[in-house]
């Protein structure tokens, strides 16, 4: 079994976590939960096996936004795809409240897909249809009667704030107001679960961070379960509740996202956060620093902002305390569920005892610090 | 030119259209659902059976691969089975439907298989059946390919259907022979070519129109 895949347990999560109190009750029976889940493709030609999904084991509980990040080629399409039935496991179980999705016949599983609604990354919208009818679709196939299409499709396009374009084509729209026909597509039929694949890998910046915010607004709206994979640390920061982090089929780490992006255990969810904290270095200042201390004017220390303690004027304090000055050389502080999240890179007259005293003063303040190097 | 002349151009003109119209039809007809069929049924796919499809390619691609002329003589039994006769105008519909089914479904399969993949899975992924995957999203994507697909087999049809006066079909391309060629009359030969490039020109720009009019991909102000 794998450690790293807990039990959600409410009372474990920090405080900063529980924003959310409406739709995840401490200990509710998770909405999906995959039990050593394995996923072969068989050898083709030329190909060999491939094992897209190794032993997964994870609970996605109601109301939650569930993140699920990895590299391309990690397993997230397959992942995300067995949920919904696209895809069956070759080993254990997926179910939906309880339900073994495998254990559905045909018509099982449409009822279930109606349940569950999905986003893409290139939207999948019906070229031939106007955004009205490609929102109206699910709700077509269901059999639902036209005059009630008509009043839920309304709804629909204006929670997503596109009233004014229900009949345009696909083609007449940017990709931002795309994804927003894709998402009151999703949600046409009351889904449980919306699943997001890569939905915003091909948007730029801004509209992503608009589409998450969408996102984020119906979560709150309607409690729906979303699970979203992404390969943009980005996204998980600013919208999911837990993250799984996932490497060539098997999920190397999971939990709420603070504690991931703050504590990472892996090397690969190291690289991840290294993309949103700033943990990576200036290349000038890489080039000057060294590890010889001799005739060295400066020391570079980093600061690790990790937690709930970050609200605290740290620099002040050091520069007051010590009385020295401090330079800022790099750094990044970002918010992640409302705690400061990040890391700065400073620089100290290179006194050994003003170096030890500083990183006396970081520590008991709760904060990590680390010497880096050297300059002159 | 004779009165009698031009009028045997009309009658001409009107048999050639009644059998393409017609064989245009009933190949439609017949190759539409083969064509989805072919395009949906490879393995993994919405209606996969592999060995239906190989069998029903095979057949498709033996009945593309046979001159037409000599398809028309072939099957003149089963010409006769079908309209009762095996000559005049209504018989030629026969081999004509003949060609044009496996033809059509050719069409039918490539403009169904242009259809992007991403949207058969979100139709899946919504709870669709497999028909209402065909219905409500393969058909209606792939409307332009087809379109334009159509207004090749109408055009080829329209070629072919000049072969059917060796079993007295009628048409043009019989009245192009017999009275252009065998009798030399080149006035009436000339007549024939360009009531045949008219007929084609105005199907090529019908078909077109229509294609660029259910296209809703490109952008257009």
């Amino acid at each position: 079994m794998n450690m790293l895949v807990e039990r959600p347990t409410a009372d474990a999560e920090p405080v900063f976590l529980s924003g959310r109190p409406n739709h995840e009750p401490a200990r509710a029976e998770p909405t999906i939960r995959f039990e050593a889940v394995s996923k072969i493709y068989p050898a083709r030609k030329g190909d060999p096996a491939v094992m897209a999904l190794d032993r997964v084991s994870l609970d996605v509980a109601p109301g939650a936004v569930y993140g699920i990040i990895g590299r391309s080629g990690a397993g997230k399409s397959t992942l995300v795809r067995v949920i919904n039935g696209l895809e069956f496991p070759t080993n254990g179980r997926v179910s939906i409240d309880g339900v073994d999705v495998a254990s559905l016949d045909g018509r099982g599983l449409r009822t279930l897909r109606r349940r569950i609604g999905m986003i893409f990354q290139h939207f999948n919208l019906l070229s031939s249809r106007t955004a009205f009818a490609n929102v109206a679709l699910p709700l077509e196939l269901a059999g639902t009667p036209t005059e009630q299409i008509r009043t839920r499709v309304a709804e629909l396009l204006d929670l997503v704030g596109l009233s004014d374009k229900a009949g345009r084509y696909p083609a007449e729209l940017s990709g931002g107001q795309k994804q927003r026909v894709g998402i009151a597509r999703a949600l046409a039929t009351e889904p449980k679960v919306l699943l997001s694949d890569e939905a915003t890998s091909a948007l730029d910046p801004e509209t992503t961070e608009q589409i998450l915010d969408l996102l984020k607004h119906v979560n709150a709206l309607t409690g729906v379960t979303i699970v979203l994979i992404t390969h943009q640390m980005s996204v998980i920061k600013s919208i999911c509740d837990r993250v799984a982090v996932l490497e060539a089929g098997r999920v190397v780490e999971e939990g709420p996202v603070y504690g991931v992006f703050a504590h990472p255990r892996s090397e690969t969810t190291r690289r991840l956060v290294s993309s949103v904290n700033g943990a990576t270095l200036p290349q000038d200042l890489v080039a000057r620093l060294r590890t010889d201390p001799e005739g060295a004017t400066q020391t570079v220390l980093r600061i690790v902002f990790t937690g709930v303690q970050a609200g605290e004027p740290i620099l002040s304090r050091l520069s007051r305390s010590l009385d020295i000055e401090i330079n800022i050389m790099a750094g990044r502080i970002d918010e992640i569920g409302r705690a400061p999240f990040g890391n700065l890179v400073i620089a100290l007259p290179a006194k050994d005892e003003i170096v030890a005293a500083a990183v006396a003063l970081v520590r008991s303040n709760g904060l990590d610090i680390e010497v880096l190097g050297h300059v002159s | 030119m004779s009165p009698e002349l031009i009028r045997l151009v009309v009658e001409s003109t009107l048999e050639t259209l009644y059998m393409v119209v017609a064989a245009g039809l009933l190949g439609t007809l017949l190759g539409l659902p083969l064509g989805v069929f072919l395009a949906t049924s490879q393995k993994g796919e919405l209606f996969a059976a592999p060995l239906a499809n190989r069998v029903i390619g095979t057949v498709v691609n033996a009945t593309r691969s046979t001159p037409f002329i000599i398809l028309v003589v072939a099957i003149i039994p089963f010409t006769r089975l079908l309209a009762g006769t095996s000559i005049g105008t209504t018989a030629a519909i026969v081999p004509l439907t003949v060609a044009a089914t496996p033809f059509i479904a050719r069409i039918v399969e490539t403009a169904i298989r242009e259809v992007d993949q991403g949207l058969i899975e979100a139709a899946k992924a919504m709870g669709a059946t497999p028909l209402q995957v065909v219905r409500k999203v393969l058909l209606p994507e792939a409307l332009p390919g087809l379109t334009l697909g159509l207004t090749l087999t109408v055009v080829s049809l329209i070629g072919h259907s000049a072969m059917v006066g060796a079993v007295g079909g009628g048409g043009l391309g019989d009245l192009g022979i017999r009275f252009g060629y065998q009798r030399f009359m080149p006035d009436v030969m000339a007549l024939v070519v360009v009531v045949l490039i008219v007929l084609v020109q105005a199907v090529q720009s019908a078909g077109e129109a229509l294609a660029r009019r259910v296209n809703k991909r490109v952008r257009r102000d």
